[in-house]
């Protein structure tokens, strides 16, 4: 009876201690899992910052490439325009193709605005 | 026997200890090594491999005329470089490159000399060009991006514009005149590449200022007026050569400046040196009569003619300290207008000698002759006018008629324009703009150098050059519909064999402004050495004529009062209407 009441007095003793222990263990193990995924997390973020800052400036060189192949193509474009319309290859045109002329005197008539000496210099 | 004693645990991990100690310290050794000794060795290292000086094309500023339509544009172009040195075969080289670069073979192994450590093998290449030779990988080779100056309208205004270098340094005109506003040319700065040598970032940083761009008083429309009418009138009178001013004379703005002979800016090389020469400003010559204008400015503001005034022609000869000068035909008793309109040597003599030398002198440097105008141009001379202690007793009899004084014609335009707006000398400027990137463009104000004359002078003036035109020497040059006023000249050019004044080598212009009642352009034609019709009148004047009615329709200048049209019709299109 004694030795069975001991081990009883001790299991009823020892069982909540160990079962808080156990539980302390459970515990400490969650907050590892959580410090260990915040870490993770941390770490994730921080290769996934240099990695976004890796893709933008590979994205930006290529638009900073694009957009100097659009300039060079809208100078382009400008420089063949302003050829084009050279007055010199207007002029012959006109006078070659459309048999145009200049206008004789008296061809073109100004006639003075109201109020206005003359039409301000273009 | 007792069997072997394992060593004690205490031993064991004492050698334990040394053993992890001396791994401890090797570590430390090769840190120290690494990152205190060969720090920067290393960390130089390491910058040449992820950092590159990355070559950035500033484009040169782009000039405009007045209305924004291009003279001036710079392109991206790419120059074909080569370390001779780091070439492993010269000749598998030039075989792959000669079709691209449409160069022979041995032109190229000729230029891969190994004794060179760099050379150019082609400057500027075309985009197509320079995309091809991008995709071959030639150890040796390179290719930098630099800048291709354009000029799409060819000759228009090419003495104005001026042109670039290789370098795209200016060498001319406003080109090399701006040149630090218009900037350009490749620079680098500093970024980061990947293993592949992809770039990453670059560090923009605080580079050097952008380049501007500049807007030109010059208006395309006239400047082809006026080139095309100077080509014909040179050709026409088989002269030398030819120059032709147009200025907005409210302001000294240049609306138009054209040369011949001229060049083409994109081939500048292939042009002589004689033919890139600005004339309007770079050469000065003999005035001769249109010199007068100047003349009667100073008699008519010192009160000492008056216009009805008369004064005897002498049957065209007067002697002055000995020496005989004749009219081009005898005059009996003319009026000051007459003496103009007639260009009378005589009579205008007689008006000189009347200023006196000092008061003559005074108006002359007041009109900026024999000084720079400060057009903002390079090359300009000041041409030459001597001071009165210098003159001899003949100089004031050839100064009243454009002798002994060289002028150029910017300051023949620029003191005719100072006539037509009332007397006040504006400095000739052909910037009307800077615009820097991002800005607003910012206007060049006109730039008033002194008052000349009062206005009363210049309205009395401006009525005797009206009456030379209508009914003087410089008739060809009247404009139906519109009231000219002007002036002619034909200034004998002085034979450097002979020390004598040419009977055949002249100068012929023409100087005037139009609407006399509200002037809105000066125009100066001159012609050097014509072969035939070597008046000013008959040569000059009908380029002035030509132009002063193309350009007064293209600015929508109505007539002037009590002028008239005839309206042309379909059967006589082809007549002249009255004035």
């Amino acid at each position: 009876m004694r030795s069975t009441g001991g081990t009883l007095a001790r299991s009823q003793g020892v069982r909540p201690r160990a079962r808080a222990r156990r539980a302390l263990l459970r515990l400490d193990l969650w907050r590892a899992v959580v410090v260990l995924g915040l870490l993770c997390l941390g770490i994730l973020f921080y290769v996934w910052q240099h990695i976004q800052v890796l893709r933008l400036g590979y994205a930006l060189e290529g638009l900073r490439a694009q957009r100097a192949a659009l300039l060079q193509e809208q100078r382009t474009l400008t420089l063949e325009l302003a050829r084009i319309t050279a007055l010199s290859r207007v002029e012959a045109i006109a006078r070659a193709r459309f048999e145009m002329d200049t206008p004789r005197p008296g061809q073109v008539i100004v006639l003075p605005e109201p109020g206005k000496p003359g039409a301000a210099l273009r | 026997m007792l069997p072997a004693q394992p060593p004690a645990p205490r031993g064991r991990a004492i050698a334990l200890f040394f053993l992890l100690l001396g791994f401890l310290a090797l570590v430390v050794v090769r840190l120290f090594s690494l990152q205190i000794r060969d720090h920067q060795r290393f960390t130089q290292k390491a910058t040449q491999q992820y950092e590159r000086r990355l070559p950035v094309t500033a484009k040169r500023g782009t000039i405009t005329d007045r209305h924004g339509r291009e003279l001036a544009v710079s392109l991206e172009a790419h120059s074909l470089y080569a370390h001779p040195t780091a070439v492993r075969d010269p000749r598998a080289a030039a075989a792959a490159l000669a079709p691209i670069l449409g160069q022979s073979r041995g032109e190229i192994l000729k230029r891969l000399s190994p004794d060179k450590p760099f050379v150019w093998l082609q400057r500027k290449l075309p985009a197509r060009q320079a995309e091809v030779l991008a995709g071959l990988t030639i150890p040796g080779f390179g290719l930098l991006p630099e800048t291709r100056r354009s000029y799409p309208r060819g000759e228009l205004a090419a003495h104005l514009v001026g042109f670039v270098g290789l370098d795209d340094a200016g060498l001319e005109g406003v080109e090399y005149q701006y040149d630090a506003l218009l900037g350009g040319g490749p620079h680098f700065v500093t970024g980061r590449v990947d293993a592949r040598g992809r770039i990453l970032f670059r560090d923009e940083g605080p580079s050097r200022p952008a380049p501007a761009d500049l807007i030109l008083t010059v208006d395309e429309v006239i400047q082809y007026v006026a080139e095309r009418e100077l080509k014909r009138a040179v050709a026409k009178a088989q002269a030398q050569a030819g120059t032709v001013l147009v200025l907005e004379p409210r302001t000294g703005e240049i609306l138009a400046l054209a040369n011949v002979p001229t060049f083409n800016p994109n081939a500048f090389a292939q042009a002589p040196a004689s033919s890139r020469r600005n004339r309007a400003l770079a050469d000065s010559y003999e005035p001769g009569s249109v010199f007068k204008v100047a003349l009667a400015a100073a008699a008519l503001q010192e009160g000492l003619v008056r216009p009805e005034e008369l004064f005897f022609g002498e049957q065209g000869v007067i002697e002055v300290a000995g020496l005989k000068i004749r009219d081009h035909e005898k005059h009996g008793w003319l009026t000051f207008s007459q003496v103009m309109a007639q260009s009378s040597n005589v009579g205008a003599i007689k008006v000189g000698q009347r200023l006196g030398r000092s008061t003559y002198y005074s108006y002359l440097s007041g009109f900026s002759f024999g000084a720079r105008t400060g057009v903002d141009l390079p090359g300009e001379t000041p041409g030459l006018l001597r001071r009165p202690r210098d003159w001899s007793a003949v100089s004031i009899g050839a100064l009243s008629i454009g002798q002994e004084v060289s002028v150029t014609s910017v300051q023949l335009a620029a003191a005719m324009a100072a006539v037509a707006n009332g007397g006040e000398l504006y400095r000739p400027h052909v910037v009307k703009a800077v615009r820097e990137r991002g800005a607003p463009p910012r206007e060049v104000p006109p730039q008033l150098i002194r008052r000349v004359i009062s206005p009363e002078t210049a309205h009395r003036l401006t009525a005797i050059l009206v009456e030379a035109v209508e009914r003087g020497t410089g008739k060809a040059a009247a404009v139906p519909g519109y009231t000219v006023a002007g002036k002619t000249g034909t200034a004998q050019k002085l034979d450097r064999e002979t020390g004598l004044y040419s009977r055949t080598k002249v100068v012929a212009s023409f100087a005037g402004f139009v609407p006399a009642e509200s002037p809105r352009l000066v125009i100066l034609v001159v012609l050097d050495e014509p072969g035939v019709d070597r008046w000013g009148g008959f040569t000059a004047g009908p380029a002035f004529r030509e132009i002063a009615r193309e350009v007064l329709s293209y600015l929508n200048v109505p007539p002037s009062p009590g002028r008239r049209f005839q309206v042309a019709r379909r059967a006589d299109a082809g007549t002249q209407g009255p004035n």
